[in-house]
This record gives structure tokens, C-alpha cells and sequence, in this order.
């Protein structure tokens, strides 16, 4: 039904899309930063804070302040937020938090594993989860003995089962090393959660799709620069490509056969949306790094997310871009308290 | 009196006692000087040595004369063998012929009860107040004495030797210290700062590097270094393995994780050194005490010696001069009694009896 989203959507979800506009508005704008980088201390750090939407989040922390505390308690907040919106949404959007809370799940899921493998205590890894990533198995994990196990016993329960079985055959799971185990899942993930976002139509889809096409495009790219030098092969390289992007089929296959950074870029170069990112790119230690170029463009598009109504995107970009401001706040925090205030301006700025 | 020779071996105190002598002699003894060392050289002739000067130090007050004693001290004789034989003009104290014995007390031993009770021949050697040696008075035993007074030097050269090559060391040591704490402190500020950035662009990584620890891939291994006898430990480190961080941050952040792991292995370099230079430091201290207070305690020994015979000497003019008074005294008191006239005096202008005419 054409512009169904504008006369359903706000039925089910229109609380929810008003209130994260309105935490929108809360996020730090470009004054704020000014501010918080002309701080000599973190106290003056928290004194600023106040004055912003986060209030006094820090109110009941005992001295000495220190970075940690702060990134704890911002995130803590977040985690607040998301759940109030999770526990008030309704289908589809729930699906849709569930799908956001997946890549959390896998990063805890691969700690979990790889603790429970050593025979570490289940209650100090369940203390370094992150809180978004949280599911019910969680402390079941300790009665596994191997990958397997652990599987068949507890994550076929999890929304990552289809993850797991996308990836491998059970058996392989003991062999693999556990940074391609968490991309393969990721992967797994992501086509998952852009097949979602596609069928379900609208302006979700077409908010929705060309983030998460970045995002696979991105991953492909990062996953390349790093493995230059690494025992990863190309094959196995190119196993841990995401499909869903722009660069599929094409793309990826010349990306798995680059060998150096210029031959990345002559990829890059056949897409429009890549070439000025490449190209910003700055040489050494001086200029942007290619993370950066990245993190600036996704931080724009989901900024833009927010000009369309109706759809479930507003919610992933609120996200996103708090996540984005709480690593600024860190990375400030940081060169005020080790006293290096050289690039204390080389935070990404959002609005 | 020969004019004696120096001693061989210690003659530096003989000579600073001549020094002393020249100084505080009263008149007429430039002779009991030269007696002195006549004396000294006596001692070396003297087949009964017990020892020669730095060992032999029984310093106590004089005896009570026993009338033996006092009898030899009516002898005027000097006796060219004795020690100490001749004091002033005419000394009073003389070694009886018969007791070749060691005056270096200043008493007979043996004839009498010494102080110590000591009835043997055997002299008593006290070496600063701390060990006693009982010596036995032969000339071997002054050689062997003298032999380890001239140990006792070239050791205390050798450890001052040793001791200014450990100070020498260890100035070295010290300044390449400082130079490594300043440079740790850049390298450790530059370090905490890559870390900062690494999380800001791969997130969290903490949990996932502490849970794929498994063994160390840089290590290191002790050797040892020489310095003048004191081994100091030197530590390197090598690398085994491989790492096993590679993969991590392959979607987010490998670079700036890379970058992270360049400057902690630069700033593990850096401690091991710091590690080994700060172990000799604290090595080459205890070594430095302990050879400085050694060579201290032999040069106090030396000085204690020289200043022991010192006294020793003294104590033996005093006691000479009660004994010179006392028997003046006697002399005096026979005079008076008229029990003894005196010997004819040639010189003397006297009318004689005997002659009738002058």
C-alpha cells in the first residue's frame, strides 16, 4: 500500500520514534566539544558534562575520577535507554532491536567461548559482557567442554543459531581460530539483518539498506587492509567478505586478490560513493586513517536517517551515533588525563 | 751505637719515631736516638725477637718492679744488644746481660710475673683491640710478622684499587640510568597514548586480549658480566613464538592495534634494560661498602700500629725516667749514709794527703 509507513507506522511506534527524537536532540553538538576540549581536568570534564543532556550521571562516583568510570557510566546510560525502547516496541520493531543486539550477542558469545574453553569463571566473564549483548543462556556456558558442545547445549537457543549453522559444520568449530570465527558469524549477521531490513519494505528498507551496505563495503575493506601481512590467505579473506554490500560480486573478488593498499584503492576507485573517501585518506601517521574516513561517512549517513520519518532506521542511527559521541567523549577524556593534547581534536564530530 | 739501618720493612714508623725523637729529646739523647735505632737494629740482631713493630702492642702500665729488675737498673752499662739499652746519658734501664729477653714492653718478661701472668717467653700480640695472637719471641716469628705487614699493604693497595674501578663502574651504571628513565618515560607516555587510540577505533579490546593469553612471546635470559670480581647480571630478551594477536582487530582498528603492539614491545625492550642496569647499581653498592670498609679497616689497622708503637715508646721514656729519678734517689740516700764514696775524680782539684809536697 503506498505511504503505508505514514499511516502505520506511528500506530504502533510512534511513542518511541518522538522519544528517540527527542534523545536525539540531546546529543553533544559542536559547542559542547569545544568545551570539553578546552578541559584541564576531568573534574572540569564532568562539570561540562552536567550542563549537557547527561545530567549528573557522575554524581555518584567517589574520586579519584578516572576515564573507565566515565565510559562505564555512559554506557550504562545508553544501555538504559535501549532497554526502555526494546521493552516498549512492538513487532517489527522488536525483530528489529533483536537484530540490533546480534552483533553484541556474537562479541560476547566469542568471550564466553573462548573463557569457558580455558576454564575461566563464569562470573567474571559475564561482568565484561557488554550489556547490549545480553541474552537469557548466558551463564550457562560453563557446563560445555567444547565449541560443540557449547552450541548444541546453549547457542542453538540464541537468535544466533542461524549464524552458526550459516557459517560451518559443528565440527569445524573447535579448529577455527576465534577472530575468524567472530567474523564469519558477523557476516552471517549481517546479510541476515540486511534481508530483513529489505523485506521489510518502505522506508526502513530504504533507509536501512544503504547503511548496511557501508557497513558490509566497510568491513570488506578494513578486513583487507589488516590482513596485508598476516598468515589469513586470500581465500579465507574473501570467506569473511559480507555480500550484502555494493562491492558484491565484483568488488570482492578483486578486493580478495589486493595485495597492497594501492591496489585496495584502484577497487575503491570503480565506485563513486568510495573514491572521495580514498582519496581523503591521508599518508602516514599525519593525516586521517582510513578508520577515520570510514567512521566520518557512517556518522553522516546516520545523521541523514534522521530527516525521514517512519522508520525503524531512527532507532539504529540514535544508536550508532551514541556510541560514536561516548568514544569522542573517552578519546577526550583520555588526552586530558595522560596530559597529550595534540590530537585531542581528532575526535568525529556528529552534528 | 751504629748508626742503625732503617728496618727493611717498617721502617716508616722507626723513621717517624726518629722524627718524634728529634723533637722530644731531651738533651743528650741525640746518642739514645741513634741508640734507638741501634736498638731497633738490635732487635733485628737480637736473636730474640718477638715481634717487630706493627704486631707486638703491650701497652700497660709498667710493673712493679721486682728487686731483680731494680738491680739491672742500677747497671750502667749500655748494652749495645739490648733494646732501648741506652736512655739519656747513661741510660738506667738496661737489659741484663744474662735475660736476652724483649724489652719491648718495656719489662722483663719471664723473670717475673708478667701482668698477664703470663710466666712464658711468650709475648702477647694485640692487633687493634681485637684478635690476640700468641707469639712466640723468635726471630721467625718477627719475619713472619714483617711478611704479613707487607700482605697487609699490598692488599689494602689492591682493594683500593679494586674499589676505585667499581666507582668508576658504577658512575657509568648511574648516568646510563638517568638516560633510560627519561627516555622510559617518553616511550611509556607514547605507549598509554597509542592505547587510548586504539580503543578508540576497535572498541573494547581488553577482554579479548586477556582471554587469548597463553604463553609469553618475548623473554628473557640472564647473563653474567665481570667486574673486578664482582659478577653483575646482565638481562636480554628474545622473541619465540608467534603472535598470537595477529587476527585480532581484523574487521575494526588493526592498525592502530598494530601500531599499539610496536610501541609496548619497544617500551618491554626498554624495562628489561633499565631491569639490568638497576640490579648492578644495587650489586656494585653493596661491593663498593664492602671493599670500602675493608680498606678502611686496614688503613685504621696500619694507623693503630704506628700509633701504638708510638705509645708504646712513650710509655717506656716515662717509665725510664721514674726509674732514672728513683735510683738518683737511691744514690743520693747511699751518699748521705756514706756507704759508698765515690771513685776518684782525677779531675777533681783536691788536696791529697798523700802529698806532702805540691
Amino acid at each position: 500500500m503506498l505511504g503505508s509507513a505514514e499511516l502505520c507506522f506511528n500506530v504502533d511506534h510512534g511513542y518511541l520514534e518522538g522519544l528517540v527524537r527527542g534523545c536525539k536532540a540531546g546529543l553533544l553538538t559542536q559547542q559542547d566539544y569545544l568545551n570539553l576540549v578546552q578541559c584541564e581536568t576531568l573534574e572540569d570534564l564532568k562539570v561540562h558534562l552536567q550542563t549537557t543532556d547527561y545530567g549528573n550521571f557522575l554524581a555518584n562516583q567517589t574520586n579519584p575520577l578516572t576515564v573507565s568510570k566515565i565510559d562505564t557510566e555512559m554506557r550504562r546510560k545508553l544501555c538504559g535507554e535501549f532497554e526502555y525502547f526494546r521493552n516498549h516496541s512492538l513487532e517489527p520493531l522488536s525483530t528489529f532491536f533483536t537484530y540490533m543486539t546480534c552483533g553484541y550477542m556474537i562479541d560476547n558469545v566469542i568471550l564466553l567461548v573462548s573463557g569457558a574453553l580455558q576454564k575461566k569463571s563464569v562470573r567474571d566473564l559475564l561482568g565484561r559482557c557488554h550489556p547490549l549483548g545480553r541474552f537469557s543462556e548466558m551463564e550457562a556456558v560453563n557446563i560445555a567442554d567444547t565449541p560443540s558442545d557449547l552450541f548444541h547445549a546453549v547457542l542453538v537457543e540464541t537468535p544466533l543459531a542461524p549464524f552458526f549453522q550459516d557459517c560451518m559444520s559443528e565440527n569445524t568449530l573447535d579448529e577455527l581460530n576465534i577472530e575468524i570465527l567472530r567474523n564469519k558469524l558477523y557476516k552471517s549477521y549481517l546479510e541476515a539483518f540486511y534481508n530483513f531490513c529489505k523485506d521489510h519494505g518502505d522506508v526502513t528498507a530504504e533507509v536501512m539498506c544503504p547503511i548496511l551496505e557501508f557497513e558490509a563495503d566497510r568491513r570488506a575493506f578494513i578486513i583487507t587492509l589488516n590482513s596485508f601481512g598476516t598468515e589469513l590467505t586470500k581465500d579465507a579473506r574473501e570467506a569473511l567478505y559480507p555480500t550484502c554490500g555494493r562491492l558484491y560480486p565484483e568488488g570482492l573478488r578483486l578486493l580478495a586478490q589486493a595485495e597492497d593498499f594501492e591496489q585496495m584503492k584502484r577497487v575503491a576507485d570503480h565506485y563513486g560513493v568510495y573514491k572521495p573517501l580514498f582519496e581523503a585518506v591521508g599518508d602516514g601517521s599525519g593525516g586521517k586513517s582510513l578508520e577515520d574516513v570510514f567512521y566520518e561517512h557512517e556518522v553522516k549517513m546516520n545523521v541523514l536517517a534522521f530527516n525521514r520519518q517512519f522508520h525503524c532506521g531512527v532507532f539504529y542511527a540514535y544508536t550508532k551515533l551514541r556510541e560514536q559521541e561516548m568514544r569522542n567523549i573517552v578519546w577526550i577524556a583520555e588526552c586530558i588525563s595522560q596530559r597529550h593534547r595534540t590530537k585531542i581534536n581528532s575526535y568525529i564530530p556528529i552534528l | 751505637m751504629t748508626s742503625g739501618k732503617g728496618e727493611g720493612v717498617y721502617s716508616s714508623p722507626v723513621l717517624s719515631l726518629q722524627a718524634w725523637r728529634a723533637q722530644h729529646s731531651r738533651p743528650g739523647t741525640g746518642a739514645g736516638g741513634a741508640g734507638k735505632r741501634a736498638g731497633s737494629e738490635g732487635q733485628s740482631r737480637g736473636a730474640r725477637d718477638s715481634t717487630s713493630g706493627p704486631c707486638l702492642l703491650h701497652v700497660l702500665p709498667p710493673p712493679p718492679l721486682h728487686p731483680g729488675c731494680q738491680q739491672e737498673a742500677e747497671v750502667k752499662n749500655a748494652n749495645p744488644d739490648g733494646l732501648l739499652a741506652t736512655r739519656g746519658g747513661g741510660g738506667q734501664v738496661t737489659l741484663p746481660a744474662d735475660c736476652g729477653r724483649r724489652r719491648r714492653c718495656g719489662w722483663v718478661c719471664g723473670n717475673h710475673d708478667c701482668p698477664t701472668g703470663n710466666r712464658s717467653r711468650t709475648i702477647i700480640v694485640r692487633m687493634s683491640g681485637k684478635d690476640r695472637i700468641e707469639i712466640f719471641p723468635s726471630r721467625m716469628a718477627q719475619t713472619i710478622m714483617k711478611a704479613r705487614l707487607k700482605g697487609a699493604q699490598a692488599g689494602r693497595n689492591l682493594l683500593k684499587k679494586k674499589s676505585d674501578a667499581f666507582t668508576l663502574r658504577f658512575r657509568q651504571i648511574l648516568k646510563k640510568i638517568i638516560e633510560t628513565k627519561m627516555l622510559m618515560g617518553e616511550v611509556m607516555r607514547e605507549a598509554a597514548f597509542s592505547l587510548a587510540e586504539a580503543k578508540f577505533t576497535a572498541g573494547d579490546f581488553s577482554t579479548t586480549v586477556i582471554q587469548n593469553v597463553n604463553k609469553a612471546q618475548v623473554k628473557i635470559r640472564a647473563k653474567k658480566d665481570n667486574v673486578a670480581g664482582v659478577t653483575l647480571p646482565i638481562f636480554e630478551h628474545y622473541h619465540e613464538g608467534t603472535d598470537s594477536y595477529e587476527l585480532t582487530g581484523l574487521a575494526r582498528g588493526g592498525e592502530q592495534l598494530a601500531k599499539l603492539k610496536r610501541n609496548y614491545a619497544k617500551a618491554v625492550e626498554l624495562l628489561v634494560e633499565l631491569a639490568s642496569l638497576q640490579t648492578s647499581f644495587v650489586t656494585l653498592d653493596e661491593a663498593i661498602k664492602i671493599t670500602n670498609r675493608r680498606v678502611n679497616a686496614i688503613e685504621h689497622e696500619l694507623d693503630e700500629r704506628e700509633r701504638e708503637e708510638f705509645y708504646r715508646l712513650k710509655k717506656i721514656q716515662e717509665k725510664k725516667k721514674i726509674l732514672k729519678e728513683k735510683t738518683e734517689r737511691e744514690l743520693e740516700k747511699r751518699k748521705v749514709a756514706g756507704e759508698v764514696t765515690e771513685p776518684a775524680n782525677l779531675l777533681a782539684e783536691e788536696k791529697d794527703e798523700d802529698l806532702l809536697f805540691e
